[in-house]
């Protein structure tokens, strides 16, 4: 009996290994020529084979946002009318985007255009992605900081950047002049006046989204940000050892605001979704939230009253110090292998700098776009205004938690939320931060 | 044994046994066939990928031995807290869900249209969609406990239940058992009605109370059914996933990281695929060992009784 | 006397069972609200009856196809698993002790004990070899080899109830095995049977991540609650749209139920050959 059930399971397994080898073989070898016949599966060799016959062609986009689907549409819409024959099949992968677009990798049906935030998400896919650097024309529609955000060590463009996204501290104007708060807070203690102001007029000051762990690592990096080394200096300093949470000019104000947060905020705060936080936010029962521009679709939702602007975080001593983090919010990739590279590639163009693409993006998703080829259309949202106002100002810095690596909200924001709790001191806080830049480098 | 049984029919035996393969092969084989593709061969290929550290998407494995195993005993800590999470949840979950489904069942096994209504009423979360389950119990213990805690004062509805780590726990147990009752009823309904009536009519006239003749007479009989739900039920919290993913999304503070949960966020957030499926393979062993046990203990139990 | 006591257990249980009715209280008032009705205002009623997010919900999301695809791959997933599951539960529970069905029986009811996310990424690169990703075909075989395992558990488990001088009988008849199986076994599997299409065709009518993984990109080919979920995102919503769209895939699954409730019954009480 266990003789054979061994055989048996050699057998089984030997098989699979066989399979498991054959599959990564023939992945391995699907960089060059034979990629497209490793990949035309499914709807893939229809299409293929079509559009040797009639011109009929499917250009596979994998998206992964959702924001104003319908607008999207219209823009892609007019893409197929502009293209006839050519159909663009999008798959809006809004939720578990990472894990879709692995699998779908995976699967060999490699979508020709695919996004990806930039940084550490972005990088595991560079080894796919088409190169942007010779294109100089479609780059130069670009601003160049965003396309930055694309670009490797050796000047490799490997996507191209769609709207910024800028996070700071976000406060409902109504709900300040309520309270009698004339200027922004620019330290810590101006900000606690504010919020016993604020509490004086009936307002809960803060209604941070303390459930999700992103909320939290992405509020943490304004204490990190060193702003004589940037976003990336300051992570490659701290990866390398070169700088330690000790050396940060600003890191323990966070504490601080911590602090603020567990006195100020309500006692469910561990509970608070990014929902909620922003519907508090909107509707003025909370006046202050950390959250980027992103949301602004969402704030005009819930309340299209709604009065919201920026506040730099006072990490410091002064209105310099305080920190507004702005980056791009997806970059659009094309696979380098893909049979219909270069209509991939003017489809990334078209959605990006035409004016359909970018009405989409400003009307739409009410946000800034990182082309420069119709700056007459412009934002409407408080925010995505805000945010252009300190973009152009030179006031902003770059992402962090986007370049430290993908697993650094889930790493450090329960222990975040282990402070806000009790269970754990800002020592442990800031050795669980060290540790995980350490173990980046 | 029926081998043994005919040894005369020596000139036959062999065309049985010929036959008897034919039957198996149009008896099980299409069924088998379907599970090794779905399941048992993808993931003994996972027995490959964890001896290499690859993040799921480039093309370069690179061979790494048996390192993704040593990192996990060595020092990966919340894997080993998602263990611990993982079994004190199962040991509450299988308890409780079977529990209190075995008395609803009890009570609405009989056939009326009152028991058919209740039923459909026990039965509709598990019909719900995840999504909808997870908005609503953010708005019971949300702003439903909390302007009940305005009316009553009752500190009950004050507490913080998503925020605080014990508390949490409770919530998640509670959901998971408010969810899935219906299905587990179900079972036991199957079960209970199949059991003929003049079996508890005879233990009844014999002086057994009602207790004992459940114990005595109808568990012995719905032993399947028992078996059924223990098992589903413990392979349901040992593989705990979807309302981690999407209500607690394993907070506050870790405390709600299941070990199915670990794993998914080992592979696709911070791009371990080599460790995941090591931590993939780690966590069946444990399960075949604990199930194996299991399987053995209730099948002693339906042979004795 | 032993009646009302009977009553009385029963009474309580039906007055607790609206502690599970009240979800779906909730969802239905909630789905004739605005998102940020439904946010702010969750447990009052609707200001009205506004019944234009179900219309909006229905022709956005092509619910019709939907539908059609939804009901495709549950009666399909249903009719194979229903199909193989009992014969191979038959034969294996019959013939236990031999080596080869003990091998087959723990190799097909691995997997209920084992994760699925563990392994979805070797299954997409076997689909992707072989072609089925993104097929309808591939997502019916996928969702039947999932749900194959524990339906063979159970009814495994059951057959084990059945005396077997029954087919016995049969064989002296000189009734061959597959005869044997259709004319006296499977007539007494429709108690678990029914159990086991109840569970399955539920879980592929629900199913999100299965249908994700093997035809997300094929918008010709999702699934009702895949298509719903979609919507959601790290961070966007659209409660207004879901909620009917949960209701409307909701109610054929409910009234699946209560249909088959009955048989659940009543093919356990007809199946007095047991004990």
């Amino acid at each position: 009996m266990k003789r054979t059930f061994a055989t048996v399971l050699a057998g089984t397994m030997a098989v699979t290994l066989l399979a498991g080898c054959g599959s990564s073989g023939g992945s391995t070898s699907s960089s060059g020529t034979q990629s497209s016949g490793t990949q035309t599966s499914g709807t893939q060799t229809s299409s293929g084979s079509a559009a040797a016959s009639s011109g009929n062609v499917t250009l596979k986009v994998f998206d992964a946002m959702a924001y104003a689907t319908d607008e999207y549409q219209t823009v892609i819409d007019q893409f197929e009318a502009d293209h006839p024959g050519v159909t663009v099949e999008i798959q809006h992968a809004a939720n578990d985007s990472n894990t879709i677009l692995q699998s779908r990798f995976n699967s060999g049906d490699i979508p020709d255009v695919f996004l990806n935030e930039p940084g550490s998400s972005a990088q595991l896919y560079y080894e796919y992605a088409y190169d942007w650097a010779k294109d100089t024309d479609t780059l130069s529609k670009f601003n160049s900081d965003a396309v930055a955000l694309g670009t490797d060590e050796s000047g490799h463009v490997y996507g191209l950047p769609w709207t910024y996204e800028t996070m700071a501290l976000t406060y409902n104007v109504d709900c300040f002049n309520k309270a009698g708060i004339t200027t922004l807070p620019v330290t810590m203690e101006e900000l606690e006046q504010d919020c016993e102001k604020l509490k004086a007029a009936g307002i809960q000051p803060f209604a941070i989204a303390g459930k999700e762990t992103w909320v939290l690592a992405q509020m943490s990096t304004h204490f990190i940000m060193d702003k004589s080394l940037d976003a990336t200096g300051t992570v490659e300093g701290l990866e390398s050892g070169k700088i330690t949470f000790a050396d940060l000019p600003h890191w323990q104000s966070f504490f601080k605001l911590l602090d603020l947060i567990k006195k100020y905020d309500s006692d469910k705060i561990l509970e608070t979704g990014w929902e909620s936080s922003e519907n508090e936010l909107a509707n003025g029962e909370a006046a202050i939230i950390h959250m980027g521009d992103w949301a602004q679709a969402n704030y005009t939702k819930m309340n299209p009253d709604a009065k919201l602007a920026f506040l730099p975080v006072p990490v410091g001593d002064s209105a310099d110090d305080a920190t507004v983090l702005s980056s791009v919010g997806w970059l659009y990739m094309v696979y380098k292998d893909s049979p219909n590279l270069d209509l991939a590639k003017e489809f990334c163009e078209y959605v990006l700098t035409s004016e359909q693409g970018v009405k989409w993006m400003t009307e739409g998703v009410d946000a800034v776009p990182a082309s420069n080829t119709h700056t007459e259309m412009s934002p409407s949202g408080d925010l995505p205004k805000d945010s252009q106002t300190y973009i152009q100002a030179g006031k902003t810095n770059g992402w962090i938690h986007t370049i430290a690596g993908s697993s650094f909200s889930d790493t450090v924001g329960p222990y975040i939320q282990g402070y806000l709790l009790g269970n754990y001191t800002a020592d442990d806080v800031t050795q669980a931060f060290q540790e995980y830049f350490s173990s980046q480098g | 044994m029926d081998n043994e049984k005919k040894p005369v029919r020596v000139h036959s035996k062999k065309g049985k046994k010929r036959k008897e393969t034919l039957m198996f092969i149009i008896f099980v084989v299409p069924a088998l066939a379907f599970v090794l593709f779905a399941t048992d061969i993808p993931f003994v290929m996972n027995i490959y990928y964890s001896v290499f550290d690859w993040n799921g998407i480039s093309k370069n494995l690179t061979f790494v031995g048996l390192e993704n195993f040593r990192k996990i005993f060595t020092s990966d800590k919340t894997y080993w807290t998602s263990w611990w999470f993982t079994l004190r949840f199962t040991f509450f979950y299988v308890i409780i869900v079977n529990a209190i489904s075995l008395a609803i069942a009890l009570a609405l096994s009989k056939e009326n249209r009152f028991a058919q209504v209740g039923r459909a009423f026990y039965y509709i979360p598990y019909i719900i969609s995840l999504t909808a389950i997870s908005l609503i119990w953010e708005f019971i213990l949300g702003p439903a406990f909390d302007s009940l805690y305005e009316s009553t004062g009752w500190s009950f509805f004050g507490m913080s239940w998503l925020g605080k780590p014990n508390l949490a726990f409770i919530v998640l147990v509670v959901i998971t058992v408010w969810e899935n009752v219906g299905f587990y009823m179900i079972n036991y309904i199957a079960g209970i009605v199949s059991v003929p009536r003049d079996y508890m009519e005879a233990a009844k006239i014999d002086g057994a109370n009602r207790w004992k003749a459940f114990w005595k007479v109808m568990f012995p009989l719905i032993m399947p059914s028992v078996s059924i739900c223990f098992l589903t039920s413990l392979t349901f919290g040992f593989k705990l996933f979807d309302i981690i993913m999407v209500f607690t999304k394993g907070g506050p503070v870790n405390s709600t990281v299941s070990v199915a949960y670990n794993i998914y966020k080992e592979a696709f957030t911070n791009n371990h695929y080599g460790t995941a499926t090591a931590k993939s393979l780690i966590f069946v062993a444990f399960i075949l060992i604990v199930t194996g046990i299991q399987m053995r203990v209730t099948k002693k139990q339906e042979v004795e009784l | 006397m032993e009646r009302s006591r009977l009553t009385k257990g029963t009474v309580i249980t039906l007055i607790i069972s609206i502690l599970w009715l009240f979800p779906l209280i909730l969802i239905f008032i909630n789905s004739f609200k605005s998102d940020s009705e439904i946010l702010n205002h969750f447990l009052e009623l609707p200001k009205k009856l506004d019944f234009s997010y179900y219309a909006e919900t229905w022709t956005k999301f092509g619910f019709p196809k939907l539908i059609a695809n939804t009901l495709l791959y549950t009666v399909c997933t249903v009719l194979i698993v229903v199909l193989l599951a009992p014969l191979a539960a038959y034969y294996l529970e019959r013939h236990k002790k031999e080596r080869r069905c003990r091998i087959a029986f723990s190799l097909i009811i691995l997997p209920i004990m084992v994760p699925f996310q563990s392994y979805m990424i070797s299954l997409t690169r076997i689909l992707g070899n072989i072609g089925l990703n993104n097929t309808k075909t591939g997502y019916i075989l996928v969702s039947a080899g999932l749900c194959m395992p524990l339906a063979v558990f159970m009814i495994h488990g059951y057959i084990n109830t059945i005396p077997i001088e029954l087919e016995e009988s049969a064989y002296i008849d000189g009734a061959g095995k597959v005869r044997t199986y259709f004319s006296i076994v499977l007539p007494l599997l429709v108690p678990i049977l029914t159990t086991v299409v109840v569970l399955d065709a539920l879980a592929t009518w629900n199913d999100v991540i299965t249908n994700q993984l093997v035809v997300g990109s094929n918008e010709a080919a999702i699934n009702m609650q895949n298509a719903l979920y979609m919507k959601f995102s790290a961070q966007t919503s659209d409660w207004s749209h879901a909620l009917p769209g949960t209701v409307m895939s909701m109610v054929p699954s409910l009234i699946f139920f209560i249909f088959m409730q009955k048989y659940i019954i009543s093919g356990a009480t007809s199946g007095a050959v047991k004990g």
